[in-house]
């Protein structure tokens, strides 16, 4: 879903950046707390943010400026909120930028909008909702995956028409229109893998390590929050 | 994914190993921020240009064929891109082609014809000069000199955390997608689906025992957040803030007065047959 380097109008690459920082700079607030309360959260913090970087390297094209990919920023989102997730997504969007000519710096901010923030915040909502509920970490975990899968391409198909739209002065409902039905190919059946996968996964870690989940439930649904 | 590996090797091996890291990355921001602020396809193409050159210099020539692969996966990404942008013009203006495929509605005029072959090498150009920067920086390199720029320790130590640890995952994770493949594991869409649900849920549940192993491991060499570096990369020169700053310069100006000098619309009117 990443948008390539130089899709965006300068405009939308400071507007993203400027919805992106507080964000980011929570999330840095939060994870020097964690770190420093939890120095054994370090090494998992750090392979979360592998992970993610494994699983949105999976890509394929799609027909918008775009690809289409595993976002794997559900369990991040749900261990750790949405701040720590806009970090880790954002050092995994430089990473791909520079090593997979995937994203770009100028679009960090937009991609990050997307990939780190909102697709994540439904994630989470959705996860707190289905836990509230009494869903077990199997349906939550695949709720909360498929929902901030799919929310990230939603967000990223409206940046791209917002774009059209001020760039060049094409209709911003048929841009989304268009986008959103090309993404809906190729996403919505790995937005049903990626769900299926970390519920099996989230199931698996819930019957042989329950204590994992434990720093789930300190987790604000505020993204500003920095409570540890 | 394994065009990471290769990355890491061809920037440990690059002729521009020794450079500032953040002279290099410096030059490069400055070079994708003028490209997407002024609107004359020129300065994209020379953008492109230059990070050929600096790539062709760092990598000796030598490509891997894995990266040029991942080059041309991105271009596939970029000509697909800007051909959306293109059939997606203004309706107040005339348009050189008008249809209906499958759900799109194609209307492409000049104006968003010639701002999709701009954005093309916007986007071309800053995969060169991206590839330009990383083949010949290594991450851990690069993250010691972010220290510089007074970016948190923790971001820095997670940064290179992650960046090993992904070749860790990375390597389970084939190890894992090979077994299967020995097990007809792709035989059918459902098994094919089984199989990587698999092999993803296999690689986090590893890296979980990997994190645990990894932190005595580190523990018992006396870790405290600080990877060393034995070779420490040089600082950014005042050379290279000149260089960088104006190169920006004389391309933003460049660009200002070069806007018109190239028509796409018009250089492939006759090929067409568009009346403009």
């Amino acid at each position: 879903m990443h948008i390539m380097e130089g899709y965006l109008d300068p405009l939308w690459c400071v507007v993203w950046f400027v919805v992106m920082a507080p964000f980011f700079i929570a999330g840095v607030i939060k994870l020097r707390k964690i770190l420093a309360e939890h120095p054994e959260q370090k090494m998992t913090v750090a392979l979360s943010g592998a992970f993610i970087f494994l699983l949105s390297s999976l890509k394929l094209p799609s027909v918008t400026g775009s690809c289409s990919h595993p976002t794997g920023t559900g369990i991040a989102v749900v261990f750790y909120g949405v701040g720590v997730c806009a970090v880790l997504s954002t050092i995994v969007l430089v990473f791909q930028a520079l090593l997979l000519a995937h994203g770009g710096f100028t679009t960090l901010g937009a991609n990050c909008v997307s990939m780190g923030i909102i697709g994540p915040l439904c994630g989470l909502l959705l996860w707190r909702v289905c836990r509230g509920a009494g869903a077990g970490a199997f349906v939550s975990m695949f709720v909360a995956a498929f929902i901030a899968d799919l929310m990230t391409y939603v967000v990223t198909a409206f940046q791209m028409a917002l774009n059209i739209m001020t760039a060049g002065d094409g209709n911003f409902v048929d841009a989304l229109i268009d986008f959103l039905s090309i993404y809906a190919v190729t996403q919505i059946p790995l937005a049903i893998v990626e769900g299926i996968v970390l519920g099996m996964f989230a199931h698996y870690l819930f019957t042989s390590r329950p204590e994992i989940f434990e720093i789930t439930e300190s987790n604000k649904l505020n993204p500003l929050s920095t409570e540890a | 994914m394994s065009e990471q590996v290769e990355m890491d090797e061809l920037a440990y091996s690059s002729r521009m190993v020794n450079w500032a890291p953040l002279g290099k990355l410096l030059f490069v921001m400055c070079l994708l921020i003028v490209g997407i602020v002024t609107d004359s396809i020129l300065v994209p193409i020379i953008s492109f240009t230059i990070g050929i050159l600096l790539m062709a210099y760092s990598t000796n020539l030598k490509l891997p064929l894995l990266i040029i692969l991942a080059i041309g996966e991105a271009i596939l990404i970029m000509v697909l891109g800007s051909g959306m942008i293109s059939i997606l013009g203004d309706h107040s203006q005339p348009a050189i082609w008008e249809g209906q495929f499958l759900w799109f509605s194609i209307y492409m005029t000049e104006d968003s014809f010639n701002l999709a072959w701009l954005i093309f090498f916007r986007a071309i150009a800053g995969v060169t000069l991206m590839l330009a920067f990383a083949s010949s920086t290594p991450i851990p390199l690069l993250s010691y000199a972010l220290k510089g720029l007074r970016i948190p320790n923790e971001i820095i130590e997670l940064v290179v955390l992650i960046y090993r640890y992904a070749f860790l995952l990375l390597e389970r994770f084939l190890i894992m997608i090979d077994a299967a493949q020995c097990r007809l594991g792709y035989n059918g869409s459902m098994t094919a689906m089984k199989s990587y649900a698999g092999a993803m849920a296999g690689t986090f549940i590893f890296s979980m025992e990997l994190a645990e192993k990894s932190e005595a491991a580190l523990a018992c060499r006396n870790y405290d957040g600080t990877f060393p570096i034995f070779r420490r990369p040089a600082n950014m020169s005042v050379l290279w803030v000149i260089l960088s700053f104006g190169l920006a310069i004389g391309l933003y100006v460049f660009g200002m007065y070069t806007g018109d000098v190239i028509n796409p619309a018009k250089l492939f009117a006759p090929l067409f047959g568009w009346d403009l």
